[in-house]
């Protein structure tokens, strides 16, 4: 990394995968390139180099046409189960936009997917800092035409993470690639 | 953890369009054209791109700006573009388009100027693509109009036309996110 990159690549320094046939591999370029993945953790991805955070996910899912992905943060090779997250969000699908709020939930909407392609980016403020953290993602969802599916989200904890786990929301598994870089500051 | 430069700014290997040029350094400049070629920029390099346009105005009223992929010089024309939009100004609305020729990307007003960031999402795989726009734009004060595509082709593009039926004059780049 030279100074003045402005966006780097954070390489984990190592992945763990859940779901039958899943495999997860971290590319020459610091990304992941994960496969019918039920759970994807990457860890050490935040740390004191960076303040704030821009997470990329293009990815399908296996059998959804409109399914979040919702994320936990971890340390320590554990992640933050707690009803300590809350949602705020927006959808456009076709002429009706929506939005409602979520409250101690037990994870965020860090992303989308569905059987056609969709991508995000989801930025994360301050998660290895010892106080609370925020996101708020942007997202294309890929559905037999497009949806707009924005959020912002908090949790609570003032507790230093490393990590994040990537849980799409309904029953099934992505595949796709996933990004982390970090702010230069 | 090791970190490695994340967001890379791409020369395009030529553009075409009336008023349309590129620096050496990539940026790509339009004065008053309602078509912008810019070829050679997504590759097997990148998954992932940003396209910034930023500070820029169109001649009279109100119009769509779109997009069309392309590849070796040729737009991608066919009925495969879906778009979802969300316009907040005053109040707020949605619409959807399907089968389109094109992919909306923005809306820009006169007099005052607009940007958008444009992210799409692997244009360059033998997949379908998506984007998604951030937008700026003016309806006399200032509003949001903001769309999210797909493209159903599985085809790998090289590059893109924006386009406007009525004359737009800005500058754009195009980064590549490393992944």
């Amino acid at each position: 990394m030279a100074a003045g990159d402005g966006l780097v690549t954070m390489t984990p320094t190592s992945v763990s995968v859940t779901g039958a046939g899943s495999s997860a591999t971290i590319a020459a370029d610091g990304s992941v390139d994960f496969t019918s993945a039920e759970t994807l953790s990457l860890n050490d991805v935040f740390s004191s180099a960076h303040d704030n955070y821009l997470i990329v996910i293009r990815s399908t899912h296996s059998v959804s046409t409109n399914s979040d992905i919702n994320a936990r943060f971890r340390v320590g090779g554990s992640d933050a189960t707690g009803a300590n997250y809350t949602d705020q969000y927006v959808l456009a699908d076709s002429t009706t936009v929506s939005a409602a709020r979520e409250t101690s939930e037990t994870s965020f909407r860090c992303s989308v997917t569905s059987t056609t392609q969709s991508g995000s980016h989801t930025h994360i403020y301050g998660p290895f800092l010892a106080q609370p953290t925020a996101m708020r993602l942007v997202s294309a969802q890929g559905t037999s035409s497009a949806r707009i599916v924005d959020n912002a989200a908090t949790h609570s904890l003032s507790t230093s993470y490393t990590g994040i786990t990537l849980i799409p929301f309904i029953a099934g598994s992505i595949t796709g690639n996933v990004a982390v870089f970090g702010y230069e500051e | 953890m090791s970190s490695i430069a994340g967001l890379k700014l791409i020369v395009p290997t030529s553009v075409s369009g009336t008023g349309v040029s590129v620096s050496s350094s990539g940026k790509v400049t339009f004065t008053s054209s309602t078509s912008i070629s810019v070829n050679g920029v997504f590759s097997s390099t990148y998954d992932n791109y940003l396209i910034v346009v930023g500070g820029g105005t169109i001649a009279t009223g109100a119009e769509t700006l779109s997009i069309r992929f392309r590849v070796s010089g040729t737009d991608a024309t066919g009925s495969n573009y879906a778009e979802q939009n969300l316009f907040a100004s005053s109040g707020v609305s949605a619409g959807r388009g399907t089968s389109m020729d094109t992919g909306n990307v923005a809306g820009w007003w006169t007099p005052l100027r607009s940007a958008f960031h444009l992210y799409v999402y692997g244009p360059a795989l033998a997949q379908p693509t998506a984007w998604r726009s951030v937008t700026v734009t003016t309806d006399g004060n200032a509003a949001i109009r903001d769309h999210a595509g797909t493209h159903s082709l599985s085809t790998a593009y090289d590059g893109f036309t924006l386009r406007c039926p009525n004359a737009i004059t800005s500058k754009l780049t195009v980064y590549g996110l490393s992944q």
